[in-house]
């Protein structure tokens, strides 16, 4: 074969126009379909689809996340479907989000030893609950693996992008205003806020199938959403009960990713 | 009966191409997928509705409804004995909590069978430092980690094995084939850490201390993708563990930068001090040419690290993107 002379850096330019060309003489050796997986056992277009799915956040930083949902969708050609998708998180603050707030509480902002008087919250602290989006899946890639010398499976490979809403909890971990003991850093009464927003999300995963009407799913799903937090908060205004604070400017974005693993009806 | 031959007859069929090519490792598997549709019966070949381009290869009637025949070719190109180089341009930090790793990575794997072969990387982070999150913490709140939960990997090196469980190929619609594995590995190495000393603010650039090799693991799994029989496209995912536990920076141990910094206040040289040999006392003298930053400021961060004993073990989860030539 004359790309095996080729130049490594031109192969690796022309990687695709090679892939092409093994498909290309796989034909020549007596192809027994003009495909290049041949005898596809699992064909979706105008079937619907019912999927229940767990997922758990991947990177918990100040918020950790498991997040249930279910979703319905329909397959309008083999490689593209329709789906939504709705449920509820449980979800929390970390240990560590914990530590902070509380390491912060035990430095009183008033007095000889005043300490952090005037702090910034931090960003990154919503919780999401519940939630729910819309959007399209392209499966363009199908396919077989065999495990060493066992049957095959056959699996499809997606990505997904869509839009929808959620709602989301926040407790500040700099904003007190009843502080139940300095030195074990323990506050009664962080502010806490609630709200519902848009939010957009993307992913990409695989689904193996079981048989004709069903399918197991791995993904790895981005949920992301605008943030919305105080800076500028005086301890010493909040511990007494009075309002202190303002909006961030430039507040950012937040990503919660999550694996998720599911399982698909489909018929 | 005459199915049952047909199916023989094919098997034979596709074993001969097979060999003519030399280099596939095992045959095609011919096998009758059980989840195939069970087809009507059709009393004369009239009531039978008209097969598009319904063909005899090798005597198997293709596109008969009540026959699936699907094959999945083990391997299209041999693997055992043979080396793969691969170069992993960008290896990127996923979990970056208090640290934020991004680098390069070589490869060297000898498949000493087709599923099995040792694997030896060296890896390099041109950017080690410590998180966004980190730096939010200690902006906003005046808190940060623990100094050895942000423990940098500057380079290292691993030596494994790398087994490929799985093997599949895809197609992208009907036009386009892939092959692939899936790979697994594991293995141990050595790292070079540092940890950072000073901030990068605006009264300077960041600054670095040196904290040592340590000992370090490696698991990782992802995929292998085979372009013709000499190149691979490679996605995986790596996670590599060490220690947190600091002990000198920049050779010098505690009981060293103890004594450095008493005798700061001094004005004597530090040079002139009793240390032990590996301690590199040149590391904290002078300033930064670019900022007249004292590095002796950097003595107490220093003398702070080895203070701080941790058994906690870090997690520095990669994804390795790469392409390979295989010879």
């Amino acid at each position: 074969m004359t790309i095996q002379k080729t130049p490594i850096f031109a192969a690796f330019f022309v990687g695709l126009l090679v892939a092409s060309s093994a498909s290309a003489a796989e034909a020549e050796r007596g192809a027994l379909e003009n495909v290049v997986v041949r005898n596809r056992l699992h064909l979706l277009q105008g079937k619907f689809e019912v999927s229940v799915v767990a997922g758990l956040s991947l990177v918990n930083r100040l918020t950790e996340h498991y997040d249930f949902n279910l979703g319905v969708a329909y397959n309008l050609t083999e490689a593209w479907a329709l789906e939504a998708r709705g449920g509820y998180a449980l979800s929390g603050q970390t240990a560590l989000a914990r530590q902070v707030g509380s390491s912060l509480l035990s430095r009183a902002p008033s007095g000889d030893a005043a300490q952090a008087v005037v702090v910034n919250d931090l960003s990154g602290l919503w919780e999401m609950k519940a939630n729910g989006v819309v959007g399209a899946r392209w499966a363009p890639l199908y396919g077989k693996i065999s495990l060493l010398a066992a049957a095959s499976v056959h699996y499809q490979a997606y990505v997904w992008a869509g839009l929808g809403g959620a709602t989301f909890h926040r407790r500040s971990l700099v904003y007190c205003r009843a502080v139940v003991d300095r030195a074990a850093g323990t506050c009664g009464d962080w502010l806490s806020a609630d709200r519902a927003t848009v939010l957009g999300s993307g992913a990409f995963g695989l689904r193996f199938f079981t048989g004709q009407h069903g399918a197991l799913t791995l993904e790895m799903r981005n949920y992301i959403f605008g943030d919305r937090f105080l800076v500028k908060v005086d301890r010493s205004v909040s511990e007494a009960g009075g309002t202190t604070g303002t909006l961030s400017p430039r507040p950012g974005l937040i990503n919660l990713v999550l694996l998720n693993i599911g399982y698909t009806v489909i018929f | 009966m005459r199915r049952i031959l047909a199916l023989m007859m094919l098997g034979v069929a596709l074993r001969a191409p097979a060999q003519d090519l030399g280099t596939p490792v095992e045959e095609p598997e011919v096998a009758m997928a059980q989840e195939a549709p069970v087809a009507p019966t059709f009393t004369s070949v009239a009531d039978a509705p008209p097969f598009e381009a319904e063909r005899l290869v090798g005597g198997a009637p293709l596109f008969d409804p009540d026959v699936a025949v699907h094959i999945v070719e083990k391997k299209q190109f041999r693997d055992q004995g043979r080396l793969e180089l691969i170069l992993y341009p960008v290896v990127a930090q996923l979990n970056g909590e208090f640290s934020q790793h991004y680098g390069s990575a070589l490869s060297l794997v000898w498949h000493l069978q087709e599923n099995f072969g040792l694997q030896l990387t060296p890896v390099y982070n041109w950017s080690a430092q410590t998180s966004a999150f980190n730096r939010e913490l200690n902006s906003s709140v005046s808190e940060e980690a623990q100094a050895s939960a942000s423990l940098l990997i500057r380079y290292g090196g691993i030596l494994g094995v790398e087994v490929a469980p799985l093997y599949g190929k895809f197609a992208f619609y009907q036009g386009l084939l892939g092959r692939f594995q899936v790979v697994v590995n594991a293995g141990a190495g050595i790292a070079s850490t540092e940890h950072e000393l000073k901030p990068g603010n605006a009264a300077g650039v960041a600054t670095y201390g040196n904290t040592g090799a340590r000992f370090m693991g490696s698991v990782g799994a992802g995929f292998r993708v085979a372009i013709a029989d000499r190149f691979t496209v490679r996605v995986e995912a790596r996670d590599l563990l060490y220690a947190a536990r600091v002990d000198r920076v920049n050779g010098c141990s505690q009981s060293d930068l103890q004594a450095l910094v008493n005798e700061r206040p001094s004005g004597n040289p530090l040079s002139g001090v009793s240390v032990s040999g590996s301690c590199r006392v040149s590391s904290f003298q002078g300033t930064v040419k670019s900022t007249g930053y004292n590095r002796e400021s950097d003595l107490n961060n220093a003398l702070n690290l080895t203070q701080e004993r941790s058994s906690d073990v870090l997690n520095n989860l990669g994804v390795y993107a790469g392409v390979g030539m295989v010879f």
